[in-house]
């Protein structure tokens, strides 16, 4: 047993969490808002990748910029269906409805890209990079340093930008926000857009570890919650370190106990942190720390 | 105000207000010019700041939205006496500058050293009206507010 590469794969598959994350994280800090379509919106964006592929024969890279494009577009779609509720701040009906969105993405996506797995093909995947007992993807160096990019953009947007302040201001009081003259609309435009091209971008670099398959959001949806929530509902930097912690904590029960076991022990950290620490999951007026 | 704000975001808050008849733009310096303290703290988020300072917080961005009429509800409500004066007295300073400001305040005694005119409500009910050194005589204003004779 090689624990060192268990650490290496652990801190891997803990920035696919975190990326996967960071558009939920951010709608969660700045709209309240709990998105049980993430995960559906995770697999179209994996399909549209694999699609454009295969109908425009681009190269990968290409087909990362229309699935982030595409991505951007559900989640404006996403908040034109759902504009009433998220103004009201109607959380649990939004939550049902998140839900229901993601049954239609799935359902949608099940007609157009047929039932069976497919492989959106990265030409990264097949590099790999060896030092000493330990080895990992050209994919996976890109997965990681993209995951540290997208989060010190964010929180440099969040903290130091008009927009951000925005973000800031409609997270902590939206009337509040309306009255200094702000369309929070559009702020709200620019959140689900963000949550929609982000989880699309995670989708195009995570997927090609495994086959793609349009019934795979719920999976996706599951471990993503527990690091938003672990993360402190909505904190930027939390989520990064729950992704990251989730990850090897899942890397190395996977390696030293039982890797059937994983999702249960990752879910019984997460009920141990909700009973001994519930202040920190608290949602705080600076998620964008 | 936000919480989640630094003082200074805090202040630039939002579109710049249209300059109109009876209007007049207060630049974020004039602002920080009134209250010296607000400057100090620009960096500090909106959370961390004491009672007082909230207030001048909250005074300064109604001020950044070049307001004809500047409306206070109790702004001294939970403050130190100290503070209670410079607050009054930073919005008399606004006044003398040719802004109307409408002040509800239960401190009386406090209010009468900033304002012309008072009117004294009861049960939703103007009892009394007029110049604050008229009123000042008023025996029901003595009675109820300065503390007469059985304080």
């Amino acid at each position: 047993m090689n624990v060192l590469q268990q650490v290496v794969n652990g801190i891997i598959i803990g920035h696919a969490y975190a990326l996967v994350a960071v558009g939920w994280t951010m709608l969660l800090g700045a709209a309240r808002l709990v998105n049980f379509g993430h995960g559906q919106m995770y697999m179209v964006g994996a399909f549209v990748a694999w699609w454009f592929m295969r109908m425009t024969g681009q190269p990968y890279p290409v087909a990362v910029l229309a699935a982030i494009l595409v991505g951007a577009l559900i989640g404006a779609v996403m908040l034109r269906l759902l504009m009433r509720l998220t103004l009201s701040r109607d959380l649990v009906s939004l939550m049902i409805a998140t839900l229901g969105f993601g049954q239609m993405l799935e359902g949608a996506a099940g007609l157009a890209f047929g039932p069976k797995p497919q492989t959106l093909a990265s030409p990264f995947q097949d590099m790999s990079l060896h030092f000493g007992a330990i080895w990992f993807t050209v994919q996976d160096a890109i997965l990681v340093v993209a995951t540290i990019i997208v989060f010190l953009a964010l929180r440099y947007v969040l903290n130091a930008t008009r927009f951000g302040t925005s973000v800031r201001m409609v997270a902590e009081d939206p009337p509040l926000t309306r009255l200094g003259g702000i369309d929070i609309t559009r702020v709200y435009m620019g959140i689900f857009a963000f949550e929609g091209a982000a989880v699309a971008f995670a989708a195009t670099l995570v997927a090609p570890r495994t086959p793609i398959l349009t019934s795979m959001g719920f999976d996706q949806v599951v471990m993503t919650f527990v690091v938003v929530v672990l993360g402190g509902i909505g904190s930027v930097v939390g989520s990064y370190v729950a992704g990251v912690s989730v990850g090897l904590f899942t890397a190395l029960f996977g390696a030293l106990v039982s890797p059937a076991y994983t999702t249960a022990a990752v879910f019984a950290l997460l009920i141990a942190v909700m009973v001994l620490r519930p202040g920190q999951l608290a949602a705080s007026a600076n998620f964008a720390r | 105000m936000f919480l989640g704000l630094t003082v200074e975001e805090n202040l630039r808050d939002g579109a710049p207000p249209a300059a109109g008849p009876g209007r007049r733009i207060y630049p974020m310096q004039d602002v920080y010019e009134l209250f010296p303290r607000l400057h100090e703290r620009r960096m500090t988020q909106g959370g961390s700041l004491s009672g007082g300072e909230r207030q001048m917080l909250a005074v300064g961005r109604a001020l950044r939205r070049a307001p004809k009429v500047l409306l206070l509800d109790e702004p001294s409500i939970g403050l130190a006496p100290r503070m209670v004066s410079l607050l009054l007295q930073t919005v008399r300073k606004l006044v003398d500058a040719g802004l109307t400001v409408l002040l509800v305040e239960q401190n009386v005694r406090a209010a009468m050293e900033v304002t012309d005119v008072v009117h004294l409500l009861e049960r939703g009910k103007v009892i009394a009206s007029g110049a604050v050194d008229t009123m000042r005589d008023d025996p029901r204003i003595i009675e109820t507010y300065l503390g007469g004779s059985h304080g």
